[in-house]
């Protein structure tokens, strides 16, 4: 027993510069092991900037342009198209809307291989690029509705959106735009409502956009 | 049947001479019994013969194998029996099942594709353009085709040319409106006013507002909603989600041309008159930010053509507001006038409490920010508050309201410098209410410390200096909706020493949500007030 537990051997190691580097390694790769995320606190607040809203599904961002998805959506709703909870086509990217008394509009994402993916994030001459860099910070956040699932594609890089909101929020971060979110999946879609059905209709930033 | 017969007839049976002896025919009856073991009827043939011999022991031996023959047999027989009848009885079961479920099997088929079609998204149509799905244009076109062809019959004499050919091509419509001089456009607009006021009346069984001071609203027709049918529920939703798109862009062009295009889309239903003036509103309000006078005027016009009551206010709040910016005095106070009439008309009749409470507090707030009026303004704040306080049970909703309204009637406190008791009870109110946003804590700790430095209470006017730097310090943004305007006037007379007038200046400044500064520049305004109370 007491040679194998030989207090010299030990010192030698700990006083030898070899054995020093050995220790760092060691405590290197354990650190390297429990890697984690720096994660940013989030403060939502109330806020004066509008909203431009995105949905993140399978890794792919795409951008809500309101305007074509009320316009269609008025159209379809003239047409009686929207009664009784009834789904109907958007004419914008395969997104399905809904009216209800509780969500107000829900937009059904699901075919998304037309959408950018955020891979395209930072290149110049993409579309996705060139969307988030319309945004005015003194007017402006970003609101994401992130898919917490995706559709077993097994193409994406995780499981869900979240890869991909993290990206576009540092991207967005750089340039200075507030950032909010909200999970959301099939069940419970991107919905747009007035502030006064209480907290599920709020569209607040979480992530401040200024670079400190 | 004798013994001599039964014999006679098994020995013809069994091919033997009528002649044979009984032992021959036993012997040949054992023979076949040999051959043919199980048969029951051998061994009783058998025992009769051995019987009819004397041999009654081996008879009753053979009788009893014959009894067991034939109890086998029956046995047998039972068996095959039993399981004919299970075998039947599951045909039938069978038969039964399948009679049973196939309607119910086709009956959900049928409900399952139903459904599906049912419940299969609605297309959009190809071809988009609004007025195709419109049915009202279409009816117009209908009777405008109607009225054409008995105004020919009726003159003979007229000729129409509708044709693009033609140098000034103009459709039915256009030629409609181009045959109606402005008499005739005048007198439809009065009588759609007048239907339009009339159905106010029957609906909600009140009269409808109509301002003394100011002669009835002229509207054009397609900014009366009228037409018939329920609210579309859908419709209403739709809109209100649009809405706070459109509150949130502040982008007053937009809500502009949103207006005229939705309007032209949904084809407006007097049941659904909330929803345009919800965007009338939004409307009024964004073009007064811009400060655009001639906008301004236009939407609220349009928002008093709506026919909603519930906006009345809003309408003489912007119009006196604005007038007063663009410095006609004499409009804004006629437009005053019309709101406080008009919160006289709301207090009549079923708006809730709160609502009418919030009117006082909008009255109070026009009276001081744009007529120096304090003791109006004063008294305004004091009837709102009286009406929620004589309630029992307050709603969220009022308590919101009382907790407003004393901010502002704890600014109409400041500038009158009245007594420390009073004060402090107000303060110690609005403290414990706990319903002030942030930003509105902000502007109650300017106000104290700005009371407490006119009164020289130094340390009671540092502690909320201390709330609002730590405040600024924590707020990712700052926003409020006060205007400091009146209090600024009112400073001049309010505070006598020129020194705490100005730091009391400077306080403001830091408070005014609508002057664009770093956080950081807001906190060091306060600090300086600060340092230069603790040196005096």
């Amino acid at each position: 027993m007491k040679n194998l537990i030989s207090l010299d051997s030990l010192t030698d190691i700990v006083s030898n510069s070899v054995g020093i580097l050995i220790i760092f390694a060691v405590i290197n790769l354990i650190h390297d092991n429990n890697k984690t995320y720096q994660l940013e606190i989030p403060i939502e607040h109330r806020t004066e900037l509008s909203p431009a809203f995105f949905i993140i599904k399978n890794d792919s961002i795409l951008a809500m342009d309101t305007d074509i998805l009320f316009s269609n959506a008025t159209l379809q709703a003239t047409r009686g198209a929207a009664t009784n909870e009834r789904l109907f086509a958007l004419d914008y990217f395969d997104i399905l809307g809904k009216i209800n008394e509780d969500k107000g509009v829900s937009f059904y994402a699901r075919d998304t291989s037309k959408w950018p993916t955020f891979k395209e994030l930072g290149k110049g001459n993409s579309k996705l690029t060139k969307t988030l860099n319309t945004l005015d910070a003194k007017t402006q956040f970003a609101f994401f509705f992130v898919y917490d699932s995706n559709d077993g594609d097994d193409q994406s890089t995780s499981a869900s959106g979240f890869e991909a909101f993290r990206e576009a929020r540092e991207y967005l971060k750089t340039r200075r735009i507030k950032t909010g979110w909200r999970p959301v999946n099939d069940e419970a879609p991107a919905n747009i409502c007035k502030d006064h059905f209480g907290k599920r209709c709020d569209y607040l930033p979480s992530y401040l956009g200024d670079v400190r | 049947m004798s013994q001599k017969s039964q014999f006679t007839q098994l020995k013809k049976a069994w091919g033997l001479d009528e002649s044979a002896s009984l032992k021959e025919l036993l012997a040949h009856a054992q023979t076949k019994s040999k051959a043919d073991p199980e048969n029951p009827e051998l061994s009783f043939n058998i025992a009769e013969l051995l019987r009819h011999q004397d041999l009654t022991k081996e008879a009753s031996q053979f009788y009893k194998e014959a009894i067991k023959k034939t109890d086998t047999k029956t046995e047998v027989r039972s068996n095959k029996l039993d399981q004919r009848v299970k075998k039947q009885r599951k045909s039938t079961r069978s038969k039964f099942l399948l009679f049973t479920f196939i309607p119910l099997i086709i009956a959900a088929v049928i409900g399952l594709f139903a459904w599906q079609k049912l419940n299969e998204p609605e297309k959009l149509p190809v071809d988009s353009d609004p007025e195709k799905f419109a049915f009202t244009q279409w009816l117009a076109k209908q009777q405008m085709s109607q009225i054409m062809t008995t105004l020919q019959q009726q003159n003979p004499e007229l000729s129409f040319d509708f044709s693009s050919s033609s140098a000034n091509a103009q459709t039915p419509m256009e030629f409609m409106q181009s045959l109606m001089q402005a008499d005739a456009i005048e007198k439809m607009r009065r009588d759609q006013q007048k239907a339009n006021n009339s159905k106010n009346s029957e609906g909600e069984g009140r009269p409808a507002f109509q301002c003394s001071k100011e002669p009835a609203v002229m509207c054009s027709a397609s900014d009366i909603p009228n037409a018939d049918g329920e609210s579309r529920e859908e419709v209403v939703l739709l809109m209100e989600a649009y809405n706070s798109i459109l509150d949130s862009e502040k982008d007053c062009q937009k809500i502009e041309q949103s207006i005229a295009t939705i309007g032209q889309q949904l084809q407006w239903r007097k049941s659904e008159r909330r929803i345009k003036a919800n965007l009338e509103d939004l409307a009024v309000e964004c073009f007064y930010r811009e400060n655009n006078l001639e906008k301004t005027i236009e939407h609220a016009r349009k928002l008093q053509c709506t026919g909603d009551e519930s906006y009345i206010n809003s309408v003489y709040w912007y119009m006196t507001a604005i007038n007063h910016r663009a410095g006609d005095k004499s409009a804004a106070f006629s437009s005053y006038q019309c709101f406080q009439e008009a919160t006289n008309y709301i207090s009549q009749y079923d708006f809730s409490p709160a609502y009418v409470a919030s009117r006082h507090r909008e009255s109070g707030a026009l009276a001081w920010l744009y007529f120096d009026d304090l003791s109006t303004a004063t008294n305004e704040l004091i009837n709102g508050r009286k009406l929620l306080k004589s309630i029992p049970e307050k709603s969220d909703a009022m308590l919101q309201v009382i907790s407003e309204i004393n901010l502002d009637l704890m600014e109409t406190y400041v500038t009158a410098n009245i007594d420390r008791d009073t004060f402090i009870e107000l303060l110690e109110e609005i403290n414990s209410s706990g319903l002030l946003t942030d930003g509105y804590k902000q502007i109650k700790d300017t106000l104290a410390a700005i009371y407490h430095m006119q009164n020289n209470n130094i340390n009671e006017a540092l502690i909320p200096l201390v709330n609002l730097t730590s405040r600024f310090n924590l707020m990712p943004e700052f926003i409020c909706g006060w205007d400091w305007s009146g209090f600024e006037r009112g400073l001049e007379e309010s505070i006598a020493k020129n020194d705490i007038r100005e730091q009391a200046k400077t306080l403001v400044s830091a408070a005014n949500c609508y002057i664009p500064q770093t956080m950081q520049g807001r906190i060091q305004k306060i600090n300086n007030v600060s340092k230069w109370l603790k040196l005096r």
